[in-house]
């Protein structure tokens, strides 16, 4: 029983997968974006990512990535993500309201060099979208990971991630995937 | 006795991004929005009275000189020269033939370049002869409206909105279409952000003529939008990347642009009429000497080509087009708009 689960998932997964390499405009979408991230590096700037719940844990799994190493033994690469001090978010939350957790600590920490990576699987959760805008009209380069379905965010970011699927875990993994798969480019760009 | 001349002048315009979302069928339905900016290949008329009676026009660029002498002015069906666009504006001022004039119009933009060098015509013909009518037009939107009127109304040809604002406003300009109306939000951009954007964008004269006449194109989109058909998703896409370019400018972020411009296109190469194996190659080759990214002027399946490339890069994509028979185009933005002045000699 709990075998054919397993093999009805893989299946839903890999077809999520197939789906994601026949599509061009992602791959362009993902190139992009490291090269943007490249330029922000080189100019000082730094990665900030942000989400809720298992967008958060990618969240935390990508600037862990670039701040300590990914494939190669380099020097660490600034980013940080807003989820992991919890002074922070509860003081905030209890003080502002959750919207405004990860808005608050961009208002602390954006320049205008920096890349805003949001992860949302709905791409309408208040606090993202508001922390977004906020990046968005200070100047920053803002990207979000999304699902398929039409949200606030597509319009907002200046890229947008559309995974292809509907199913909330399938878009978390490939999210995971394109997260890993951006800070490979990135560190082979900059640590040739 | 000297005699007088009353001259104009209206830019023609760079479409950066947008294109497409300005036709009617589409914008009242789902709202477009368009990026472009006016440059100095300029598109002139000059008028004077003469004791004829009769109206000569004259048009160096399509090389004929017309008489005409009709009370009632008649267009004719199949127009291969600029001459209708003249007895339109003749009709809307109200100036008749055989009273007696000389009209010269001239363009600096080549013909089929896609640059609206006719728009930017009919914009300085309308300042002229509103002025000879004695009822000069000084509302900027009111002109840009009457000279829409005009190519949609008398002339009846199909096509964009924008391109009669750019040629009135001159600058950069950020307009949104809606069934409400329109609104016009000129950019004010400050001088080192204009110099940057200019050191930036490259125009190309392409050695392939355009086939197609621009107006059969935008027929082919407006028929396919009021089928909701497959253009609609195209031009939703394009009047989105409107939204973010324009933040990219106003940021400065060229890299950003390029990428827009390069998406915005692949998603104009989709719609009817518009693709053309010989300008992808061109726009490749482009592409791979370092260009950001970059469109075709104007509806598409042929005329100028216009990049965006860092100035690092400017030179190899030039060799590299030059080789493929594009020449580099030179050309600065214009901020004056259209302006009429008189002579006397």
């Amino acid at each position: 029983m709990e075998n054919s689960i397993l093999k009805k998932r893989l299946k839903e997964h890999i077809a999520v997968a197939m789906a994601l390499q026949k599509n061009k405009k992602i791959s362009r979408q993902v190139e992009f974006i490291a090269e943007k991230i490249v330029n922000s590096y080189r100019k000082g700037g730094k990665t900030i990512f942000f989400g809720n719940g298992g967008s958060a844990a990618d969240a935390q799994h990508a600037a862990a990535e670039l701040m300590g190493r990914y494939m190669k033994d380099r020097r660490p690469l600034h980013s940080i993500s807003l989820t992991t001090n919890t002074s922070v978010i509860t003081a905030i939350g209890n003080d502002y309201g959750y919207d405004e957790i990860f808005k608050k600590q961009l208002e602390g920490l954006l320049k205008k060099e920096d890349i805003i990576v949001g992860i949302s699987t709905s791409g309408n959760s208040p606090n993202v979208v508001k922390a977004i805008e906020y990046a968005k009209h200070n100047g920053a380069f803002t990207v979000c990971l999304v699902g398929a379905k039409k949200c606030k965010l597509d319009k907002i970011a200046d890229v947008c991630i559309k995974i292809p699927s509907s199913s909330t875990p399938r878009i978390q993994e490939m999210h995971g995937f394109l997260l890993h798969t951006i800070c490979e480019i990135v560190e082979r760009k900059l640590f040739p | 006795m000297k005699t007088l001349y009353i001259k104009a002048r209206a830019p023609s315009r760079i479409g950066i991004a947008g294109g497409g979302s300005d036709l009617p069928a589409f914008f009242e339905r789902y709202g477009g929005a368009v990026l472009n900016v006016a440059i100095d290949l300029y598109s002139y008329t000059k008028m004077c009275k003469t004791s004829f009676s009769a109206t000569n026009i004259i048009s160096h660029d399509w090389g004929v000189t017309r008489e005409i002498k009709d009370t009632e002015l008649e267009f004719d069906k199949n127009p291969k020269d600029n001459v209708d666009i003249v007895k339109a504006v003749m009709k809307e001022c109200g100036i008749k033939p055989i009273d007696g004039y000389e009209i010269l119009i001239h363009s600096m933009a080549p013909k089929n370049s896609g640059l609206a060098g006719s728009s930017a015509l009919l914009t300085s013909l309308l300042l002229v002869m509103s002025n000879v009518a004695g009822k000069p037009i000084l509302d900027r939107k009111l002109l840009a409206e009457t000279a829409i009127k005009i190519e949609r109304n008398i002339l009846k040809r199909k096509g964009g909105y924008q391109d009669q604002y750019a040629s009135v406003f001159g600058g950069f300009n950020f307009i949104e279409f809606s069934k409400s109306g329109t609104k016009e939000y000129p950019l004010r951009l400050q001088e080192d952000l204009i110099a940057e954007l200019h050191s930036a964008f490259m125009l190309f004269e392409t050695p392939y003529q355009r086939l197609k006449q621009a107006h059969d194109i935008e027929k082919k989109k407006e028929e396919d939008v009021e089928k909701e058909g497959e253009s609609v998703e195209h031009l939703k896409n394009i009047r989105d990347y409107a939204y973010k370019m324009k933040d990219a400018l106003i940021g400065g972020d060229l890299q950003s642009m390029g990428w827009y411009l390069h998406e915005s296109w692949l998603e104009k190469q989709k719609l009817p009429g518009v693709s053309d194996p010989k300008i992808k190659r061109l726009y490749e080759i482009a592409r791979k000497n370092g260009a950001y990214g970059g469109k075709l002027c104007g509806a598409g399946g042929g005329g100028f080509l216009f990049i965006i490339s860092e100035i690092s890069n400017r030179k190899r994509v030039i060799n590299a087009l030059k080789k493929e028979g594009a020449n580099l185009v030179n050309f600065d933005f214009d901020f004056k708009g259209a302006i009429t002045w008189r002579t006397a000699y």
